[in-house]
């Protein structure tokens, strides 16, 4: 970013803020096309750029910074509930489960999240790695049931499942299903595949998943094959 | 500024606009008032046609609001989209700098928000239009103006369909006059006539020698720069306007449609009768031919998602095919539906929501890379069958992309390619 864009960037953040003064309720954002007016109607929300910033950082591969920030903007978000009516919220819950989920339920994250914001998020003990994974899924979950036969969040709760005790077999099921109709919508997804695969002996398999993944990552480091 | 950045400012300013925005039904500055104007009365009076014509009026003026015309277009009581879904309104807005946002920000929007914000108003279509003439366009739209960007998108029409909108369209057209109205018009001297009026300044006319004066669609004249890019090629004339409205128009356009900005000029009927049998009747070369881009082969360099979403589908794609959850579930005609097209949940608007497909016709989710019959992937093919519509090819299986605006140039859809022969890396 220049220093004007930096500039202006402030400023916009000053007129957002000034306009959360104005209090009372959100309405989320109006349809135009694909012209995105997040029509707020008595108040600013300065969360609405704050997800989509965390939202394009998870689709880059960058799940830590991802998480960290919405725990930064969001501190109170695991006593937060999914909510057809709360569409911002649901996102940034998705945003920090799937961060939480390619991380083992360990956030590295200690340098970007104040102690007392901290939480369980960096999974120090194994008590806790087990409590963010299964907060995670089950969010994935009710996302993608939200959606109906959505292959993004299907391959997320997939890769969610792959990594709980039990869900194994759940997450086998979904991701051989989407890759069959090439609807595996992420490389951790394909790493995923191929773990599952290898588990089951099936080497043919897991190196196309391998392959999948190693073509789509940035960094192949994605699709180390662990368990 | 890259477009990501632009979009996120967009987001993040509008929120601030919002504030201020109600949705209102606004007449666009190009019309709104149907009725005639005031010289209306003084014109000849047109004998008003018996029987209709073929088609049912009443299921087309229906079919109006299905097919969301009033998204785009003013005129014709279509029933207009507020504001918040208005291709036209809200781009024009913008333009005007009525839009409630920063100035800064408007400036850096003006120069990208041209596409739609000019669209032709369809007030008094019967007396402009003929109902044959729609009917084919309907079905089989082609670019009718050479300065505009935007073209009258193709949209899932059947012929019956089709036949019914003219019907509403042309409601209440004056009937064929017994005797040709432009019979005993001179030629040449039409001809000369149009070069001396100033025709040439706004229109070009394809499939005649070329006129001395050509449009200018960079003049420091507002109101004659969108004249430009609003008027349509006179090789066209003939097959849309009834022959019976032409010397009236070309006298005093305004009394026919009111918000016109073709301007009246000073001519006699005789006169008027000379340019209309130019304009009518001269014989047309056929119609130039625009070659079929070439198709360049992929890229041996890296390509990932980053670029391809900066170069192409953050620039057109993304304003129909967004993302449902930032804007109250409406992720524009290309995803959640709209133009009359059912929802096919294609979302250009990040690497995940594109690798998650679309729905296909038959419901079901598949890829958007699924090859096509002859192995292209469905997401290429849609932008090559957008570069042969320009060329004039038939419509095919596969819908033109982007929908209604410039095909992509050959190196943008190389780099679509490219990426996805890679194996689409993130
Ligand atoms: C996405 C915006 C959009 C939608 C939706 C749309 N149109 Fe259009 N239409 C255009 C544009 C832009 C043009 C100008 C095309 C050109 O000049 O090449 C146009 C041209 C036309 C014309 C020719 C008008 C003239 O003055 O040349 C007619 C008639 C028309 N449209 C009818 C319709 C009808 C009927 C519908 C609904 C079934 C419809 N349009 C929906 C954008 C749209
Ligand atoms: C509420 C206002 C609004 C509405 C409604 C709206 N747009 Fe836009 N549109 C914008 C703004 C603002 C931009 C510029 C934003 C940017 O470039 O980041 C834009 C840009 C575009 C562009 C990009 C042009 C370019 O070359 O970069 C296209 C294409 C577009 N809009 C199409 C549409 C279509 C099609 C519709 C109707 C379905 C529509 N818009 C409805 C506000 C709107
Ligand atoms: C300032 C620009 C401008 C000038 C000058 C101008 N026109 Fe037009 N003309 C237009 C526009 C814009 C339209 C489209 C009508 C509409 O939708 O408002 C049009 C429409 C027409 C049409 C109907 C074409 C069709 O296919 O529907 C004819 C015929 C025509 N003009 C002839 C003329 C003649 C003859 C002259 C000179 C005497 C002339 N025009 C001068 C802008 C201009
Ligand atoms: C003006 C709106 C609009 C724009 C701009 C647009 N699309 Fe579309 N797109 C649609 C609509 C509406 C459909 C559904 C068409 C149908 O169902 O036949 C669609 C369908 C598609 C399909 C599926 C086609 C098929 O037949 O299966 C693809 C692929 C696609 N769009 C890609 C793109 C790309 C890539 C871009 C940008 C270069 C783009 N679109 C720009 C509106 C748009």
């Amino acid at each position: 970013m220049t220093r004007t864009r930096k500039l202006l960037a402030k400023t916009l953040l000053l007129t957002a803020a000034a306009s959360l003064m104005v209090g009372a309720t959100t309405r989320e954002a109006s349809a135009c096309g694909g012209a995105w007016v997040p029509i707020v109607e008595e108040q600013i929300d300065w969360r609405v750029p704050g997800v989509l910033q965390a939202e394009r950082l998870m689709d880059a591969g960058k799940s830590t910074d991802a998480a960290a920030s919405v725990v930064r903007m969001m501190p109170h978000i695991k006593s937060l509930k999914m909510s057809a009516s709360k569409p911002l919220v649901n996102r940034a819950l998705r945003v920090l489960a799937l961060s939480v989920a390619r991380t083992d339920g360990r956030l590295d994250a200690a340098r970007q999240l104040p102690a007392h914001v901290q939480d369980t998020w960096l999974g120090k003990s194994a008590e806790d790695r087990q409590t963010n994974l299964t907060w995670a899924t089950d969010i994935l979950r009710k996302t993608a049931e939200a959606q109906e036969n959505d292959p993004q969040s299907r391959t997320e709760l997939a890769e969610a499942l792959a990594r709980t005790e039990g869900g194994e077999k759940e997450a086998l099921g979904i991701l051989e299903e989407l890759a069959k109709a090439d609807l595996v919508t992420s490389p951790e997804g394909y790493a995923a595949l191929a773990h599952l695969r290898q588990k089951r002996g099936d080497r043919a398999g897991t190196k196309l998943a391998m392959e999948r993944c190693e073509a789509m990552a940035k960094d192949k480091s994605t699709c180390a094959v662990h368990g | 500024m890259t477009r990501n950045h632009r979009l996120t400012w967009f987001l993040t300013l509008t929120t601030t606009a919002a504030l201020w925005l109600g949705c209102r039904e606004k007449p666009s500055p190009e019309d709104a008032t149907p009725a005639p104007g005031p010289s209306a009365s003084a014109a000849p009076e047109l004998a008003r046609a018996e029987v209709h014509p073929k088609g049912d009026a009443a299921r087309g003026e229906a079919l109006t609001q299905a097919f969301e015309c009033g998204r785009c277009h003013d005129g014709a009581e279509l029933v207009q989209s507020p504001l918040e879904q208005h291709c036209g309104h809200c781009h024009m807005d913008i333009m005007n700098g009525t839009f409630k946002a920063p100035k800064t920000e408007l400036a850096k929007w003006q120069p990208v928000v041209e596409p739609y914000r000019d669209i032709p108003s369809l007030q008094s279509s019967a007396q402009r239009f003929k109902a044959s003439w729609l009917a084919s366009f309907l079905t089989a739209p082609h670019d009718l103006r050479p300065h505009l960007k935007q073209s009258m998108p193709r949209l899932a029409l059947t012929e019956e369909q089709a036949t019914d909108i003219a019907a509403f369209l042309t409601k209440g057209a004056p009937a064929p006059a017994q005797k040709d109205p432009l019979a005993g018009g001179d030629l040449a001297k039409g001809r000369a006539l149009m070069e001396q009026k100033g025709c040439p300044s706004c229109h070009t006319m394809t499939g005649v020698p070329a006129f001395a004066t050509q449009p200018d669609a960079k003049s420091a004249d507002e109101r004659t720069r969108r004249g430009v890019l609003l008027a349509p090629d006179l090789r066209f004339a003939r097959e849309r306007m009834p022959r019976e409205s032409a010397i009236r128009w070309i006298r005093d356009p305004s009394s026919i449609k009111k918000s016109t900005l073709m301007p009246s000029t000073s001519l006699s009927e005789q006169e008027a009768r000379d340019i209309a049998a130019y304009v009518f009747d001269t014989p047309l070369e056929a119609a130039p031919k625009r070659a079929v881009p070439e198709r360049l082969a992929v890229l041996s360099r890296p390509v990932r998602y980053q670029e391809v979403f900066d170069e192409v589908f953050s620039k057109t794609c993304v304003h129909c095919h967004g993302d449902p959850q930032v804007a109250r579930g409406d992720g524009g005609p290309g995803n959640t539906g709209g133009f009359g097209f059912k929802p096919r949940r294609l979302n250009l608007a990040s690497y995940s929501a594109l690798l998650s497909g679309m729905v296909d016709t038959e419901g079901e989710r598949v890829s958007a890379f699924k090859p096509t019959a002859d192995g292209t992937p469905r997401l290429v093919a849609a932008l090559l069958a957008r570069q042969a519509e320009e060329a004039g090819a038939k419509p095919g299986e596969v819908r033109g992309m982007p929908l209604s605006l410039p095909a992509l140039s050959s190196e943008q859809v190389q780099l679509v390619e490219s990426w996805i022969a890679q194996g689409r890396p993130r």
